[in-house]
């Protein structure tokens, strides 16, 4: 009774994490580059009150065993990279990625940070930057005097500048893939950091190497589907509610026991 | 003497350990590729000895637990490395020395490419070995219903569906991964794999509803036969009793 009153308990927790996960997909459903995440659940161990091929006999052996499961952890809560929709925004500085690849920037501790939240701004230096002020990737000034700023496909970002008729080149914009996104870190305001498990980063050129390209006065909204979300929120709660139910069986056993004296 | 008393407490003990079975089944009700335990009781003696020396009493306990295979529903995940079995089955994983079988598709890319579950468990090809890709950021991964993996249109590796005999000797090892001692897991040829997809869980809430409500009334009439002993057994000393 014990044992199933702990198994139960590891159900609650693992639904309890579950909806966590689509709480904050669903609190992030108007995130600019958002990605959902997903929990995965594995059984935990077993107990064994009789192990399979015990033997029963001199020459006979038990075809199987006794095993008790424990109950379930958390293998991993993943981020799903799939593109989330473009939203046209006709704004010169909003910058979408149609496929793969992070934007770079520098973040105030000198680390790069990776991002497709592509809501660019100019700081007061020119400068591109995200909404947070963190400065792109090779870094990209855009004098005052420029007037209808152009990015490519390809990331070539180009302004006319002052009464010029001809644009003029002023920087790329580079992005970087990694060989398991799932491995990034995610550290909030839109921005992911590599780590052992994501590889390091391959910086390409837009629209070459498998790297995706940019659509400039575009944004990319998150990934969450709300429906999907829903039915998933559902599930939980149900599958909340049935291990709260084992837990209450467990309790109501326990309790038959003690008041059979 | 023989007591029922203690067949009562038999009974009970084992609706106690089926109701563990249950809570577990409960708990992974969304583990993905999770397949359910299902218990079986059995009586302790059998004919003569049952009749003649236990004058009729008898113990039941567990029989064995045995894990119910049926394939689960399938969800549409999207993601190009959740595949799914469609039939029997199990793809083959390997840690540093164990190899196991899984139903549990979820599978990442490390750095060198190797492809592996959660927990870091390699995937296994047709031929034993661990399944590496070539770098594949930015390019599609397709595979197919054979489990073959391309990348960018070229075949690299296979996802291999493994099948066993007689899945009553896989053991679970937690973790969603089986072991299989004493069985020889060969290729499958009947099976599919689905890509973008996740097996779930085959337990069916509203039956293991049903179970744990059947384990808890059970238990108590347990409980109440207990319990009658009991009462009877205090008439039987007030009865001794010389007042």
């Amino acid at each position: 009774m014990i044992r199933s009153l702990w198994t139960a308990t590891t159900g609650m927790g693992a639904q309890n994490l579950n909806m966590d996960v689509i709480a904050n997909n669903l609190a992030n459903v108007g995130t600019t580059g958002f990605k959902k995440s997903r929990a995965d659940f594995q059984d935990l161990l077993y107990q064994a009150i009789k192990v399979p091929g015990s033997p029963t006999s001199e020459d006979t052996k038990s075809p199987t065993g006794i095993q008790v499961g424990l109950g379930v952890r958390t293998a991993a809560v993943q981020k799903i990279f799939s593109q989330g929709e473009l939203i046209q925004t006709g704004n010169d500085l909003d910058v979408a990625i149609e496929g793969e690849g992070f934007f770079q920037v520098v973040l105030p501790n000198g680390n790069t940070g990776y991002t497709r939240a592509g809501a660019l701004k100019r700081d007061g230096d020119g400068r591109l930057t995200t909404s947070d002020g963190y400065p792109l990737d090779p870094e990209i000034v855009i004098p005052d005097n420029a007037r209808q700023i152009t990015i490519s496909e390809t990331g070539i970002v180009s302004a006319l500048l002052g009464d010029d008729t001809t644009a003029t080149q002023l920087g790329n914009i580079d992005l970087a893939t990694f060989t398991n996104n799932s491995g990034l870190l995610a550290i909030g305001q839109n921005l992911f950091r590599e780590t052992d498990a994501s590889g390091t980063a391959t910086v390409g050129t837009p629209g070459s190497d498998g790297v995706g390209i940019l659509l400039q006065t575009y944004l990319e909204s998150s990934n969450v589907n709300m429906v999907e979300e829903m039915a998933n929120m559902i599930t939980v709660q149900r599958a909340f509610e049935i291990n709260s139910k084992s837990v209450t069986t467990s309790d109501e056993m326990m309790r038959t026991t003690v008041n059979m004296v | 003497m023989v007591s029922g008393k203690y067949s009562a407490l038999s009974g009970a003990v084992a609706r106690e350990q089926a109701m563990a079975t249950i809570s577990n089944n409960l708990a992974n009700i969304s583990t993905s590729g999770f397949k359910k335990d299902r218990v079986s009781f059995e009586a302790i003696l059998r004919g003569r000895q049952q009749v003649g020396d236990a004058r009729g009493v008898n113990f039941s306990r567990i029989r064995r637990i045995g894990t119910d295979f049926s394939p689960g529903a399938m969800r549409q995940t999207g993601n190009s490395l959740d595949l799914a079995i469609d039939g029997e089955g199990f793809f083959m994983v390997r840690d540093r020395n164990t190899t196991y079988l899984t139903r549990q598709g979820h599978f990442i890319v490390d750095q060198q490419g190797f492809i592996k579950t959660p927990a870091g468990h390699n995937l296994l090809d047709g031929g034993g070995g661990p399944v590496q890709i070539s770098d594949y950021s930015g390019k599609s991964v397709i595979i197919d219903n054979e489990g073959n993996i391309s990348v960018d249109g070229v075949v690299e590796s296979r996802a291999q569906v493994y099948m066993v005999d007689d899945p009553d000797q896989l053991k679970k090892a937690g973790h969603s991964l089986f072991t299989f001692d004493g069985t020889t897991p060969v290729p499958a040829t009947e099976s599919r794999v689905v890509q973008g997809h996740l097996e779930l869980s085959n337990v069916n809430m509203m039956e293991e509803m049903v179970l744990m409500m059947n384990t808890l009334r059970k238990y108590e009439a347990y409980h109440k036969a207990m319990k009658s002993y009991s009462t009877i057994g205090e008439k039987q000393s007030e009865l001794g009793t010389v007042a």
